[in-house]
Order: structure tokens, then C-alpha cells, then sequence
């Protein structure tokens, strides 16, 4: 094995590390993408199954921010309802309820959450994640 | 030899370098072996191969990543999906169950209704969607709904009939083609972004019978008829015209529609009794276990059941049939004819006779209008001996229906059930000489030379057979060993007597009327029913094998427990259910069992409310304990029936004189009447109580009941429950 040989595999080793390193760290960069999204995504649907757990009547319609969706808070001022959510460091949820009628009779609410956090450990770019459904009136 | 090439031993040899070993084997060349040319460009092998690996494997944590991502998309677009199916189920439950109300499928007497009609139907049940008999409301309502939360969204909500499978298959339990056991399904889809998630909500839906397996092919059906002795049920006194006297009355089945009956009456065919299967659309008779025997009722009177041996045609002119035994079952001397001494002429002087043996049958009669008790012992014509053994009262049940045309109801009566009848047998004796058959045809009443019924002990081969009346008109002079020989054996086979018959024989009987009423003889020429315990009864609809067994339904039990459609724990609970305390009606329309572990007696109606009961809606109790007095049972409808199963029942009480349009079940009770009974249905018990004040009554078979009719299967209720069985995803 000669001197040359040794720095022509050094040489070639270098060229194929390149793009191995750059894989590597965009599956790095899917990963932790991915556990923040799966943390979004629980987020919203830990919110989504609360609503959808409440009677139609008290559920309200209106807009809320992150502020106002903490553990504790009431969904409302004088409502018997509060949210109960898992305080999340870094994500924002944000909330709103649409009444959606027929006949004068309120039929559906339309509730639409959105969680949006910045990607990479606050360091990458904002990103976000929704989750809509509908909350019937079965009383009708 | 290099250092390179020693450090790369490829012989096992010991003591031979890699070299020589090689060159030994012969296998490489020297040139082969030269240092330089095996390690040139083996680092840089070895650098491409750890590089190409690490590559792959960057590349495949990349895409793997990706596609991660996309899954996670995938089930965010699913749970979204779900709450779309969600809320659309919800939204709309209520009006998808008003459409199923309203489109008939729990109206259960409208047998009209497509949907009733699609789970009464006889046979099995595929899935099937209902949307076209619902009035949809809810989907284009949901649709526009669903496009406020995305352009991709729809929501659709579908109800269908889905996993029916039959549940009375089993010819040795009870085969009901109409059975079965599935779901009502409301199937709410939820799509959003391409990713489909479907919620079903299920019902149970059980479709069975209210009629009792088996049994409602049965006028009456007693498990232990015969306990209490072979003839327990003769305690009715009546006179020589079937007309009582005083004390207990029969219970008068009739096994088929008849004049008079509510729902089925229908007018006296005749051509239908001249049916030898007549029998197969009737209902039939089982008394059970032990040896049974019923003492026919003699007369043509309210109560006279004689007409199975007598003429039939005009019950006013009731008159007593001739049987003649046939030539070739008599003894050689009837065979040709015998020159005997003349009775009224000086002794030596013989005339040519020719001799036949016929009788006629009669009932029982206790009294008559010279004698008070046992008056058809009269005469001395029957012995002592039968006197004693069989009395003089007849039977409480009439298996056969009554005189009136249209109201006589030969069916098929199994069990080792015997009929008692008086036989008056007599000598037919022709004179050869037409002088002497003027002088025999001139008496009134006409000469009868009557066989007197004897016991072996008092038997007499020399003994004078003689007319009844004592008269002397030119008839033969003779003994009973001229005829019979000297053996009391062949003399018993022809004298009068009382004798048992199976039941059956009063079927076959009444065939030969049938076919030509002016020649009976006995046996019957017709042998279309013999006697039949019932072991291997097999009962078929059409082609169908409905049941194949014992008539004794050992499987009943277990064919009702799987009908039930829903328990109720008390009586008083299954009345504030089922009764409407307004109208006093009974809204039953389903299978229901009582579990009543306080053995309460169910008492139909109950004793708060008015006779009789009035049932709406009908249906099934089963219950599970407890005895059963009817107070009167009265169906609003020819569609339907009422049937209570009560398989620990002691006993089943009827206390009054109203109709109980009803069937009951209750294998281990006694049947007690405390007042006239007016029976419309099926009445299966153990036992019947042979009470010396029974009122008597009458016990009507309800022809569309009939198991082997097509229309039987229209007695099916549907039962939807009243819960979510479960959800599906």
C-alpha cells in the first residue's frame, strides 16, 4: 500500500462523507419535525376531544389565543367549563367556534384549532398544524 | 517468498510455507502470488464500500423520515375524517330513527310494510340497504355542512340491514325460516382530504315467532294425561241421548275452524270432510305417558260425541249404525247355510238359514228415564264384569268435536290413548224360505238375536241363542257351539261387550261413511291413521321439515330462551311496561321474559283490571316462574296471537267464562276450570284436573296458527333494541 494509494481513498472517503452527512442530518432535521408535529397534533386533538366532549349548548362560539387556552381557564367568563390542556412550552394553540344554522336553529359548531410553534427548537422556521371538526346538536 | 505471502497461509501443512503449499496442490501459478498485485487498491475497496453503505443509509433515514411525516399527515386527515363522522351521526340519529319509525318497520301489525315484509321474510337475509325506503332529510344537509369546514369534507349517514344469519335451523329443536338475528346499521362516513373514516352505530334486530314451537300444531297437548289412572277423565253423567244429566262437563275440542269461531269461522264443508287426509290441517291431540281411556258419550244430544260410529249426516235423526263383521272373519258355519229346527213350528220340522254376525256401537250413558245411575246395564246385555271395570259415565274430553255438521273435527290423536264404546253384537239370520222372510220382515220390532256378553266363568256352549224379545216367528232353533264351537275365546271375539279401541279407529271409521255411508263394517276398510305414540313425529311445510322428534318438545325451553327479546324482573314491571293503564289494552308486540323470582302468579289481565284482557300488540311472555290464571284474554286482531311459555308452572288456572283467545305452555302444570271455557288457541299442560264440578267448555285450534301453514309464519315480531349494541370504526 503506498503513500498515494492512502490519499486517494482519504480523497474519495471525503467526497462520499459529504452527502452522507447532509442525509443524515436532514433525517435528524424529520425527526425532531416529526416529534414536533406528533406534539402539535396531540395538542390539537387533546383540545379537539375536550369540546367534542361537551354538552353542545355550553360549548361557545368565539376566537381564543394561546392565552386564553390554559389549564384552568374558564372556556368563558362565568362559564361552569374550563379548559384542561398540558402546558406545552414552545407551541401555541389557538381556537374558534363558529356557529353554523339552519332554519334559525343552530345545527353544527364548527370548531377549528390550530397549534403553531417554531421548528428546530425555536430556531427554524414558524410552522403549524390544524385540526377542524364538527360538533352536532343532538338535541334537535 | 515474501513476508505478504507467508502471513497468508492458505495450506494446512506444517511445516510448508503458503507458496510451497499452494505450488504443491498445484492450484496457482507463481505469478499469481506476487505481493504487489493482491494488495494494490484494496484501502480503496474498502473506503467505497463503507461509503456506499453510509449513503444507503443516509438516503433511507431521509425517505423514512418523509414518509413519517406524511403518515402523520395521513392520520391527522383520519382523525378529522372521524370527527366529521362524528358529528354527523350525532347531528342526525334522531331524524334517521324518526324515518325508521315512520317508514313501518316497528309497526307490527302492518305485514304490508317493505320493511317488515324484507325481515319476515322466510328465508335468509343478505345485507341490504334501507335508504331507499327512508325518507332521507339528513344528507344534503350534511353535505353543505361539511363543505363550511373544507372543500375536500363530506359527511354521509346510510342505515342498513347488515349480518343476519337465521337462528331456528335445527329440524330436531325447531326449524323457523322466518328467525333470524341481525343488525339495524347507521353507518355515518366521514372523508376529508382523501382519508375516509366510517362510524357505525348497531342495533340488535331480532325477528322470531310469538306462536310456541311445535305445540301450535296442537289442539291440546297433555305430557301426563294418564296420571291419576287410565280412566280419571270418566266422571261425566249423561243420559242415553248425550244430554247431562247433572255434575261435571266435557271440554269439547274442535280442530279446525268451525261456524261460530271468532277470526276463522268459516261454513260446514263437506267435501272437505270427505278428505281422507283431513287430519294433516287440523289440529291434533297428544295425551301423553301412561295408557289413557276415554268412554265415548253416548247420543246425539248437546254432549253426545257417538257420531264417530253413528250416522252422521243429520244429527236430528241420529241413528245407529250396522256393522257387520266381514264372511271371512267369522266362523265356518256363517260361511254357508245351516238346516235348523223352527222355533214356532212342531219339533222335527227344519228350515235353511243363512247367518251373518253385525252390531252397532253405542256411548256411555249413566242415566236414563228409568234408571238413575249406570242405565246401560240394562238388559243384562253387558256383564257385571264390565260394569265394574268400566262404569257407566263418560269421558271429559271429547277429542272429536260434537254431532252438529261442522262442528265434528276428526284429527290425528297421538299417545296410547284407547276409546271405551258399548258393542251390541247380533246374529243376522236370513231364512232361505221367502214364506218365513215375510214372517221376519213383519215383525216390529224386527227380530235381533243378541249376543249377550258373559264372562268366561259363566260360559255355556249349550246355551239357547234366542230373540231378545222371546218371540216365536220361524226362527232357528240353536246353541252357541252350533255357531261358535265350545270355546269361550271364539265365542268372546263376536259377543256384545264393552271394548277399547286406539282412538284412531273412530278416524278410519268415519272414512268409510265418508265413502259410502250404507256399508260399514268393522274393521274399518280404511286403515288411514294407526295408533301412534308420537316418538318420531316429523312435520313439514310444504317440502320443509318444520320439526323431526318426540311430541313431546323436549326442546321447547330452549327454543323460546333463544326468541327473547327483552327481560323484565317482575310482573308488576312487565305490566307498567306493556299494559296501557289507559285503555287497559296490552301493547306487548315483542318476546318477553318475566324473571319474577318471587314466584308470583301472573294473572292476565291483572286482578286491578276489568276482563277480559285486551291485547293490541301481541306477543310472548315467557315466564321463567310462577303459575298463570287467565281472567280472559281477547285478541283486537285476526293478525295477531298471544302466547305465554311457563315451564315451572304448577298450574294454569282459568276462573271465569270469557274467552282466552290465548296459548299457553306450561309443560309441568295442571289445567284446572272453574268456569265455562271458551279456548282459543293451543293449550299444552302435564295434566288435566278431572274435577267432579268441571263446567266444561270448549277448546277451539286456531287454524293459522297451524305450523304447517304458510300463513303461520306471519306471527313473527321484530324486536329492535333499545341500546347501541356497540360502536364500530
Amino acid at each position: 500500500m503506498s503513500l498515494v494509494e492512502i490519499l486517494v481513498a482519504a480523497g474519495v472517503l471525503s467526497l462520499i462523507l459529504l452527502p452522507v452527512a447532509l442525509s443524515f442530518s436532514s433525517g435528524a432535521r424529520g425527526i425532531q419535525m416529526t416529534h414536533e408535529e406528533m406534539t402539535a397534533h396531540q395538542a390539537a386533538i387533546e383540545l379537539m376531544e375536550q369540546l367534542q366532549s361537551l354538552p353542545f349548548a355550553l360549548v361557545p362560539a368565539g376566537t381564543w389565543v394561546n392565552d386564553q387556552i390554559r389549564g384552568g381557564m374558564r372556556l368563558v367568563q362565568n362559564s361552569p367549563l374550563t379548559f384542561q390542556v398540558t402546558p406545552l412550552d414552545g407551541f401555541e394553540r389557538g381556537l374558534s367556534i363558529t356557529e353554523l344554522s339552519k332554519d334559525g336553529r343552530v345545527r353544527f359548531k364548527k370548531i377549528d384549532i390550530s397549534v403553531s410553534w417554531k421548528g428546530q427548537d425555536g430556531k427554524g422556521p414558524a410552522r403549524s398544524f390544524r385540526v377542524k371538526g364538527l360538533l352536532a346538536n343532538e338535541t334537535l | 517468498m515474501s513476508k505478504s505471502a507467508r502471513a497468508l497461509p492458505v495450506s494446512g501443512h506444517p511445516r510448508a510455507g503458503p507458496a510451497e503449499s499452494l505450488l504443491m496442490q498445484g492450484s496457482f501459478t507463481h505469478q499469481r502470488l506476487s505481493p504487489t498485485r493482491t494488495t494494490r487498491g484494496f484501502l480503496l475497496m474498502i473506503v467505497l464500500v463503507i461509503g456506499t453503505i453510509l449513503l444507503l443509509l443516509g438516503i433511507t433515514l431521509h425517505f423514512a423520515m418523509g414518509r413519517q411525516n406524511a403518515n402523520l399527515h395521513w392520520l391527522a386527515n383520519g382523525e378529522i375524517a372521524h370527527f366529521l363522522a362524528d358529528a354527523g351521526i350525532n347531528s342526525c340519529i334522531r331524524a334517521v330513527r324518526e324515518s325508521v319509525q315512520t317508514s313501518g318497520l316497528l309497526n307490527q301489525g302492518s305485514s304490508t310494510n317493505p320493511l317488515v315484509q324484507i325481515l319476515t321474510r322466510p328465508q335468509p337475509l343478505d345485507d341490504t340497504s334501507l335508504m331507499s325506503y327512508l325518507k332521507d332529510t339528513w344528507n344534503a344537509e350534511l353535505k353543505a355542512f361539511a363543505a363550511e369546514v373544507d372543500p375536500t369534507a363530506s359527511i354521509r349517514v346510510e342505515v342498513w340491514l347488515r349480518d343476519f344469519r337465521q337462528t331456528e335451523t335445527d329440524p330436531a329443536a325447531w326449524v323457523d325460516p322466518v328467525a333470524k338475528r341481525g343488525y339495524l346499521s347507521i353507518e355515518a362516513t366521514g372523508e376529508y382530504r382523501g382519508v375516509k373514516r366510517t362510524l357505525t352505530v348497531k342495533r340488535q334486530i331480532r325477528v322470531a315467532s310469538c306462536l310456541p314451537p311445535l305445540v301450535s300444531k296442537f289442539t291440546l297437548h297433555v305430557k301426563n294425561a294418564g296420571d291419576g289412572g287410565e280412566g280419571k277423565f270418566n266422571i261425566i253423567r249423561n243420559d242415553y241421548n248425550g244430554n247431562l244429566t247433572d255434575g261435571p262437563r266435557p271440554f269439547i275440542c274442535y280442530n279446525h275452524a268451525t261456524p261460530d269461531a271468532p277470526f276463522e269461522a268459516r261454513p260446514h264443508d263437506p267435501a272437505g270432510e270427505a278428505d281422507a287426509q283431513v287430519f294433516e290441517k287440523r289440529g291434533w291431540i297428544w295425551l301423553g305417558n301412561q295408557r289413557v281411556r276415554l268412554n265415548l258419550t253416548s247420543g246425539p244430544g248437546l254432549f253426545g260425541e257417538i257420531f264417530h260410529f253413528y250416522e252422521v249426516k243429520d244429527p236430528s235423526r241420529f241413528q245407529a249404525v250396522g256393522f257387520v263383521t266381514p264372511v271371512d272373519r267369522l266362523p265356518a258355519p256363517f260361511s254357508s247355510p245351516q238346516t235348523l229346527p223352527r222355533d214356532n213350528f212342531q219339533a222335527g220340522q227344519m228350515a235353511e238359514y243363512t247367518f251373518g254376525h253385525s252390531f252397532i256401537f253405542d256411548g256411555f250413558h249413566d242415566k236414563s228415564n228409568r234408571r238413575d245411575t249406570e242405565a246401560m246395564y240394562e238388559g243384562s246385555i253387558l256383564s257385571n264384569a264390565e260394569k265394574s271395570a268400566f262404569g257407566a259415565k263418560s269421558s271429559l274430553l271429547h277429542l272429536y268435536g260434537e254431532a252438529r255438521p261442522g262442528f265434528m273435527s276428526r284429527t290425528r290423536v297421538l299417545g296410547n290413548v284407547q276409546v271405551a264404546l258399548p258393542r251390541f253384537a247380533s246374529l243376522d239370520i236370513t231364512p232361505s224360505d221367502s214364506d218365513l222372510r215375510t214372517r221376519f220382515s213383519g215383525q216390529t220390532p224386527p227380530p235381533t238375536y243378541l249376543l249377550p256378553s258373559v264372562p268366561q266363568s259363566s260360559f255355556d256352549p249349550n246355551r239357547q241363542i234366542k230373540d231378545f224379545l222371546g218371540r216365536r216367528f220361524g226362527g232357528p232353533v240353536m246353541i252357541n257351539a252350533l255357531l261358535f264351537g265350545t270355546q269361550y275365546e271364539e265365542y268372546k271375539k263376536f259377543m256384545s261387550g264393552i271394548i277399547e279401541l286406539p282412538y284412531v279407529t273412530g278416524y278410519n271409521s268415519m272414512q268409510d261413511y265418508h265413502v259410502d255411508p250404507t256399508k260399514r263394517q268393522f274393521p274399518p276398510k280404511h286403515q288411514i291413521l294407526s295408533e301412534d305414540r308420537g316418538l318420531s313425529l316429523e312435520l313439514k311445510r310444504g317440502s320443509d321439515v318444520v320439526y323431526k322428534g318426540s311430541v313431546d318438545a323436549q326442546r321447547l325451553d330452549d327454543v323460546v330462551e333463544g326468541r327473547v327479546q327483552k327481560v323484565v324482573p317482575t310482573i308488576s314491571e312487565f305490566w307498567k311496561t306493556y299494559l296501557d293503564r289507559t285503555s287497559g289494552e296490552l301493547h306487548l308486540n315483542g318476546i318477553v321474559a318475566i324473571e319474577n323470582p318471587d314466584r308470583q302468579n301472573l294473572i292476565l289481565p291483572p286482578s286491578d283490571k276489568s276482563s277480559p284482557l285486551k291485547v293490541r300488540g301481541g306477543g310472548l311472555i315467557l315466564l321463567e316462574q310462577g303459575n298463570v290464571t287467565l281472567r280472559g284474554v281477547q285478541l283486537l286482531s285476526s293478525s295477531e296471537a298471544l302466547t305465554i311459555i311457563a315451564p315451572e308452572a304448577n298450574s294454569v288456572r282459568v276462573v271465569n267464562a270469557i274467552s282466552q283467545q290465548v296459548n299457553v305452555v306450561a309443560p309441568m302444570a295442571e289445567f284446572v276450570c272453574d268456569d265455562k271455557l271458551d279456548w282459543f288457541g293451543t293449550l299444552s299442560v302435564s295434566s288435566i284436573q278431572a274435577n267432579p264440578r268441571n263446567p266444561g267448555g270448549v277448546l277451539r285450534f286456531r287454524e293459522t296458527q297451524d305450523p304447517t301453514r304458510p300463513e303461520s309464519l306471519s306471527f313473527a315480531k321484530i324486536h329492535i333494541d333499545e341500546s347501541d349494541s356497540f360502536w364500530h370504526e
